[in-house]
């Protein structure tokens, strides 16, 4: 490889096959939308360059004296599709080599078994999941037309700077509110520690025979959700947890689901008086850190139904092709997790 | 502030974030400031956008050559322009009001507080931090002795940085340094102010690779005092003051500029120090004072001089940093093996060993 571009170089997954493309001394560019995004990626001396999917001028220059990228950046479905699409078209007219597409388990839906890459696609109503299936139709497409696409579908990313698989959970369970779940959290939670999918990325842009390929990337270990939050807890040096009622917790989860949506609605419409007014007043500060406190520490509908969900994602053809072999188990994962959070002061 | 009154002539230099939300909508509160500021950026794109932005007149690229004679300068410029640009106008004896931090060394910050006292010309920092009157009470507190010595000082200062830099110039320019500079510039000189002197670097530590810091701790001590800082511009820390004196303890949200609590004998007593603002506010009213300093209407309500030791304190952390112990990369077995070359960069195709 001469240079890889990494697009949502700041991101999770981005910014970890950054550092650690870095650190190997492996030639990048990372490419970010926003310059204050690029904090965390700042702290090594790589090239960074404004590189926004959306645009397809930014694009351009980015992948100039580039022969490969990962394509890791994400947002709304539109990002997610049409960013893909703008990616893979420059690739396409730059002469790109190699072309790694992050996609997701999600592009399975709600499907449970043991699920390997021929199960069908199915969304099941997650606007993500539809968005990953119809960018991977794109790749597909492309595909066709010559670009030497590989699409990685990786389970639950976990590890130091995930805030959804990682701090959320790690504050829930810090605050002493969070429980497991008895037979509503026996499903399986397919986590995959952050610097295999990097493994994974890595030998996809190297090995000849992944062209054209998908492959699901799981961890070794399959842990059930309750599992999880136990070890995750222990690693955390907090008590044992409780097991919470699981239909107490249903009920919450209805009852706070359109408080959740008018927040969300409210911070995205009226952000900047919101917070004018949480500045200026002690009472809307106090209500509105209740309210956020109170959301974050319920799951959602959604989440409860993934914690029981029984599904598990083969990687037979990524251990075949690839040579992938996850290295991190869930309890050197959480370690690596637990002493990252302590580092950062996220928990107090 | 009168809307009517006339705007001395007033160069900005440098059309950035900090220009654009603290300077400038400050200005334009006065009648007759198109013409009366002159926007100044070594990106001509950028000088004009904001002169467009903000319905300004005069907009140059070089501040040594301004379109207007001026009054006073405000620069706004990243962080290691600011000395050898507040010389240029300090050295004509104009009123100079610079972003914070003031300079990167001590030695910049001597040079700049030297030349403003041999001119006779003031020079003020945006340090607005110091005009937060929860602050101002713990200043009292601390100086009048009402809680004893001070015996140990904890700060957690930390956000995600969502500073909407233009230039990238803090991100990708190791010159710019990180987190220590940036936050480090309000916390630190705060706490010189709150204890009346400048403590002594016991350990300082960052996690800077070979780029710049987004996280770092330092140790100090000043006196009888122990001092624990810690930084971070890539999570919320828990932001939050405490110093424990031999009879009380206060305690204080970093970013809630108004109230405290004081806890001594057992008992906890709310203080509200002063009126619920914005953020924003407090950097206005500075801004606003130095605009009425070049006017003759007003004193400086501090001035750099008094800033200028905290700079020399983060001089001397960077000069100790170390670094972190960080397990999540150092024994990770993926980092590790990419790092050696022992992965399908060199090793063959694994379809081939079978």
């Amino acid at each position: 490889m001469k240079r890889v571009l990494i697009t949502g170089a700041a991101g999770f997954i981005g910014g970890w096959v950054t550092e650690t493309f870095a650190r190997a001394g492996i030639p990048l560019r990372a490419g970010i939308r926003r310059w204050n995004s690029a904090v965390r990626i700042a702290r090594q001396p790589v090239e960074m360059v404004l590189c926004d999917v959306m645009q397809p001028s930014q694009l351009q220059g980015a992948l100039e004296g580039c022969d490969a990228v990962v394509h890791c950046a994400v947002g709304s479905p539109q990002v997610i599709v049409e960013g893909t699409r703008h990616v893979l078209q420059a690739c396409q007219a730059q002469g790109v080599q190699r072309v790694v597409h992050l996609s997701s388990v999600a592009v399975y839906g709600w499907a449970t078994g043991s699920i390997d890459e021929a199960h069908p696609l199915r969304g099941d109503g997650n606007r993500y999941g539809e968005a990953k299936i119809e960018a991977e139709r794109v790749c597909t497409e492309l595909a066709g037309r010559g670009l030497p696409v590989v699409v990685l579908r990786p389970s639950v990313v976990y590890g130091p700077f995930s805030d959804v698989w990682t701090v959320r959970f790690a504050r829930r369970l810090w605050s002493g509110r969070w429980g497991t779940f008895g037979a509503g959290g026996e499903g399986k939670c397919n986590l995959v520690y952050v610097t295999d999918v990097v493994q994974a990325i890595e030998r996809a842009l190297q090995v000849d025979g992944a062209v054209g390929a998908v492959f699901n990337i799981n961890g070794g270990e399959v842990v059930t959700w309750n599992e999880y939050f136990t070890r995750f807890n222990e690693a955390l040096g907090r008590d044992p947890l409780p097991r919470l009622k699981t239909w107490k917790i249903g009920l919450r989860a209805r009852v706070l689901s359109p408080v959740r949506k008018t927040a969300r609605f409210a911070l995205h419409r009226f952000g900047k008086p919101i917070l004018r007014l949480h500045s200026k007043s002690a009472l809307a500060a106090g209500i509105m850190k209740a309210t956020e406190s109170s959301l974050k520490l319920t799951p959602t509908s959604d989440q409860l139904k993934r914690f029981r969900q029984d599904a598990e994602y083969r990687i037979d053809r990524a251990r075949d092709v690839l040579g992938y072999e996850p290295r991190v188990g869930v309890t050197d994962g959480l370690e690596f997790c637990a002493a990252w959070l302590r580092h950062h002061g996220i928990l107090y | 502030m009168s809307s009517h009154g006339s705007l001395p002539r007033i160069a900005v230099i440098g059309c950035g974030a900090a220009a654009r939300e603290f300077c400038l909508p400050v200005l334009r509160r006065f009648s007759d400031y198109r013409q009366r500021v002159v926007l100044v950026d070594i990106s001509a794109e950028q000088a004009q956008s904001t002169a467009r932005a903000f319905q300004i007149e005069h907009w140059c690229i070089d501040y040594r050559s301004l379109p207007l004679e001026v009054d006073a300068a405000m620069i706004t410029t990243p962080h290691h322009w600011h000395a050898e640009q507040a010389r240029h106008f300090l050295s004509q004896g104009l009123p100079v009001f610079v972003e914070k931090p003031l300079g990167m060394t001590e030695r910049e910050a001597s040079s700049m507080t030297e030349l403003a006292s041999a001119k006779g010309a003031v020079l003020m920092v945006n340090n607005y931090r110091r005009l937060f009157p929860a602050y101002q009470r713990v200043r009292q507190i601390l100086s009048t002795g009402e809680l004893g010595s001070c015996r140990r000082v904890d700060i957690w200062d930390g956000t995600r940085f969502a500073w909407a830099s233009a230039s990238g110039f803090y991100l990708r320019d190791a010159r710019a340094r990180g987190v220590l500079l940036d936050r480090g510039a309000h916390t630190v000189d705060i706490l010189c102010w709150w204890l009346g002197g400048c403590p002594a670097v016991v350990s300082s530590r960052t996690d800077a690779m070979g780029g710049v810091e987004a996280v770092a701790k330092l140790e100090l001590a000043h006196q009888q005092t122990v001092i624990h800082l810690a930084f971070s511009r890539l999570e919320r820390l828990r932001n939050y003051y405490e110093l424990q004196c031999e009879r009380g303890t206060i305690r204080g949200r970093l970013f809630d500029f108004s109230r405290l609590q004081i806890e001594r004998n057992g008992k906890r007593e709310r203080i509200q120090a002063g009126p619920m603002r914005s953020y924003a506010d407090w950097a206005w009213k500075l801004v606003t004072n130095f605009v009425q300093v070049v006017r003759g209407d007003e004193r400086p309500i501090f001035e750099a001089r008094d800033v200028a030791p905290s700079i020399g304190l983060l001089e001397q952390a960077y000069r100790q940093a170390g670094s972190f112990a960080m397990p999540w990369y150092d024994a990770d077995p993926n980092v590790a093996a990419l790092t050696r070359g022992d992965s399908a960069v060199s090793g063959a195709d694994p379809g081939d060993r079978e």
